[in-house]
């Protein structure tokens, strides 16, 4: 276990989830999103509800598609 | 990486320019930093502090610098003129061959009419090497964050007497802070936390909204708020502490090394009982624990205990009348009188015989199936009330035991309050005066503990309140028609939280686990006595438990030295773990250890700490020739802090003298 590149040791745990794919995907882009901006990430709520809802959309209908 | 060069101006008893270049080896990557109590160790540690993040605080360093304020050197403060700015600033380049990252930071102080520094211009900047040389790097925050977190920053740059004090009070909150911040996962905790407020603040986009979710949704807020402030008191409050407990543990210090017979006595007589009074807490914590599991086990049945026995007693008065068949089974009957002999192993009589065959046909006949039945059913009874009487035996066993250690308690807290009284009372003001302060100290401490116990008990209450009317307000979001589009993404995010917290849990069980395995390795290599230990544990409530060669949990006996071994064990462990490739700064890491654990360390710790460059800031006392020689093949270089002691100001110089 190397912490030092935490945030890939995140991205290896989502993905050897066994949830969705869509959910994993959408975590993960928004993890990026934090990650490239913390820890000054923008602190009100509605610029990142915004952002959150943006990168929602492109995953929620695919949701329970098949891989 | 290692350090190349640090460079300190006017930082605290630091006058003017002083320079450390330190060389590059593979091999020797200890250095050593020779100087007296008092010359300014503490403070050079402080300066890369200061750089790195803007601030020098640590819990393992805080105490040694109470007293100072500022940290424009005092000496510069006093030549210059009224109205006059001075700077102050530290600069640390780090790298491997070259420099590949130059941190700088200032701070420029004007002098006020009344002769105090007031800062007035700060700056702090980055630099990293790429492709085109060093630049710049916009935001220091973000590279800082990337370089080493402010939160590992502790198991790199600490105090090694203050790591005494990280196993001493409050120890579960003490690992578990450390794990935490090493898994570096507040980066998920925060994505979690607004992922959270954007499924709400998506439910609260749904039109009309009905007055029972708006009711809810204003508690939530409520809550939000309460968890907040409880978290802020929180860290306040273990901040007191662990401040209290410092204090203590120099003024302990100080009565143990004092040159009064009598002060010494009564120091160490204080220590030894604190030791017994710890063993005898931890024994009451597991009776209390043992007397849980038992109430959780047999307490239901025990409240069955005046229906067990007046059932005996309405079976007892049937059988009498004949109603229900007697205590004893047919099939037991029909073996006695086929073998003729009873169970004692003597021929069975002939009226005796008449008798069995009157009751068996009895029972067989009027009976018949039942009898068995209540044979069961009697059985299980006088189980129960059994099980239920031993119950009582065993909690008033364990609530004597309770009791005896409650007494034992008592006795010593007369003990140390004579122990007070005593040392209060020395006609020696200096002691007199530090045994009031620690009295103080003390009290505080304790209120402190118990005032920490209540804020975390609320903030568990609370946040199980919140989560409730979460639930609740999706529920009732869900049930409304209008609210259907939007509850597939209210959804998909109730989802996403769940899968956050499960990486979240998952990378800090995994950090718990590597944390304990280096942990107990290292333990072992440095310890002397290791036949007396067997095995070291972290569990999932992120208590530290050693346990003896008799799997007696022995935290609490610990030496200081030992325990300090076991805390450098575990600052050497998260190092690991971090994965962070920055060098290691100790204050006076042997300060509690002599003999043949100094060896150990001399040994073993430049082999865990083999890529890393280590900076030992020591005392003459510390580094002696036995010391010397067993590390000797590791050091690449010698340093010393000279104190001029009519200036008060410091210089850092090549070798030792």
């Amino acid at each position: 276990m190397n912490l030092i590149e935490v945030n890939k040791l995140i991205i290896e745990k989502i993905d050897s989830s066994n949830k969705d794919k869509a959910l994993k995907e959408f975590l993960k882009e928004i993890i990026r999103f934090e990650r490239d901006n913390y820890p000054t990430a923008p602190g009100l709520i509605q610029r990142y509800t915004n952002e959150y809802r943006r990168i929602s959309n492109k995953f929620i209908n695919k949701k329970g598609v098949p891989e | 990486m290692r350090f190349i060069s640090v460079e300190v101006s006017n930082f605290r008893q630091y006058e003017g320019h002083q320079k450390i270049d330190f060389p590059e080896s593979d091999t020797k990557n200890f250095v050593i930093v020779l100087g007296s109590n008092g010359s300014g160790k503490t403070n050079f540690l402080s300066s890369v502090v200061w750089c790195f993040y803007g601030e020098e605080g640590s819990p393992f360093m805080q105490s040694k610098n109470e007293k100072r304020q500022g940290i424009l050197n005092e000496h510069m403060l006093e030549s210059i003129s009224v109205g006059k700015t001075a700077i102050v600033s530290v600069e640390v380049v780090l790298g491997e061959k070259m420099p590949e990252i130059i941190l700088k930071r200032q701070a420029t102080f004007k002098k006020d009419d009344e002769g105090h520094a007031i800062q007035i211009q700060k700056n702090f900047e980055i630099f990293k090497r790429g492709p085109g040389g060093m630049n710049n790097l916009p935001n220091t925050l973000i590279a800082m964050n990337n370089i080493l977190p402010k939160e590992v920053k502790d198991f790199f740059f600490f105090d090694g007497e203050k790591l005494d004090n990280f196993f001493k009070q409050g120890t579960g909150q003490n690992i578990q802070t450390a794990v935490i911040n090493v898994s570096q996962i507040g980066l998920l905790e925060l994505t979690g936390n607004r992922l959270e407020a954007v499924m709400r603040e998506v439910m609260r986009t749904s039109k009309d909204l009905s007055p029972e979710s708006t009711s809810i949704e204003g508690e939530i807020s409520a809550f939000e708020e309460s968890i907040k402030t409880l978290e802020s008191d929180i860290t306040k409050s273990q901040k007191e502490v662990s401040g209290a407990n410092d204090k203590v543990a120099s003024i302990d210090k100080f009565l143990k090394e004092h040159s009064l017979p009598l002060a010494r006595e009564m120091q160490r007589r204080r220590e030894s009982l604190i030791l017994q009074s710890k063993e005898i807490d931890s024994a009451i914590l597991r009776l209390h624990k043992k007397e849980a599991g038992l109430i959780i086990k047999y307490a239901p049945l025990s409240f069955l205990c005046d229906v067990c026995n007046s059932l005996v007693y309405r079976i007892d008065k049937l059988t009498e009348e004949g109603k229900i068949p007697p205590d004893i089974k047919p099939d037991f009957l029909k073996k006695l009188l086929k073998k003729g002999k009873c169970i004692c192993g003597n021929e069975i009589g002939k009226h005796e015989k008449e008798l069995i065959n009157k009751l068996y046909d009895n029972v067989s006949m009027n009976y018949g199936e039942n009898a068995d039945l209540w044979q069961e059913g009697r059985s299980e009874l006088a189980n129960s009330i059994r099980t239920i009487n031993r119950f009582k035996e065993d909690l008033e066993d364990i609530h004597k035991s309770i009791n005896d250690n409650n007494m034992k308690e008592k006795k010593i807290s007369e003990d140390l309050e004579e122990i007070e009284i005593k040392l209060r009372g020395v006609d020696i003001e200096e002691i007199a005066k530090k045994e009031e302060e620690r009295s103080m100290l003390w009290g505080a401490i304790q209120k402190q503990m118990s005032q920490l116990g209540a804020y975390e008990q609320s903030l568990q209450h609370v946040r199980g309140r919140k989560s409730i009317r979460e639930r609740e307000q999706k529920d009732l979001f869900e049930k409304q028609e209008k609210n259907k589009s939007l509850k597939k993404e209210v959804d998909f995010y109730d989802e996403s939280i769940q899968l956050l917290k499960e990486v979240h849990d998952n990378i800090v069980e995994d950090v718990r686990m590597q944390t304990e395995k280096f942990t107990e390795e290292y333990f072992f290599s440095l310890i002397w006595n290791k036949s007396n230990f067997k095995k070291i544990k972290i569990d999932d409530k992120y208590t530290i438990s050693i346990f003896n060669q008799y799997d007696a949990e022995c935290l609490n006996t610990l030496s200081s030295g030992q325990r300090q071994i076991l805390a450098l064990s575990f600052m050497a462990a998260l190092k690991k773990v971090s994965g962070f490739n920055i060098p290691v700064i100790i204050d006076t890491p042997l300060g509690r250890i002599s003999g043949q654990p100094r060896e150990n360390i001399a040994k073993n710790l430049p082999e865990y700490l083999k890529n890393t460059q280590v900076v030992m800031l020591v005392t003459d006392t510390e580094y002696d020739d036995e010391f010397k020689d067993k590390i000797r093949s590791r050091v690449g270089a010698e340093f010393s802090i000279m104190l001029d002691k009519d200036t008060g100001s410091s210089r850092i110089e090549n070798g030792i003298a």
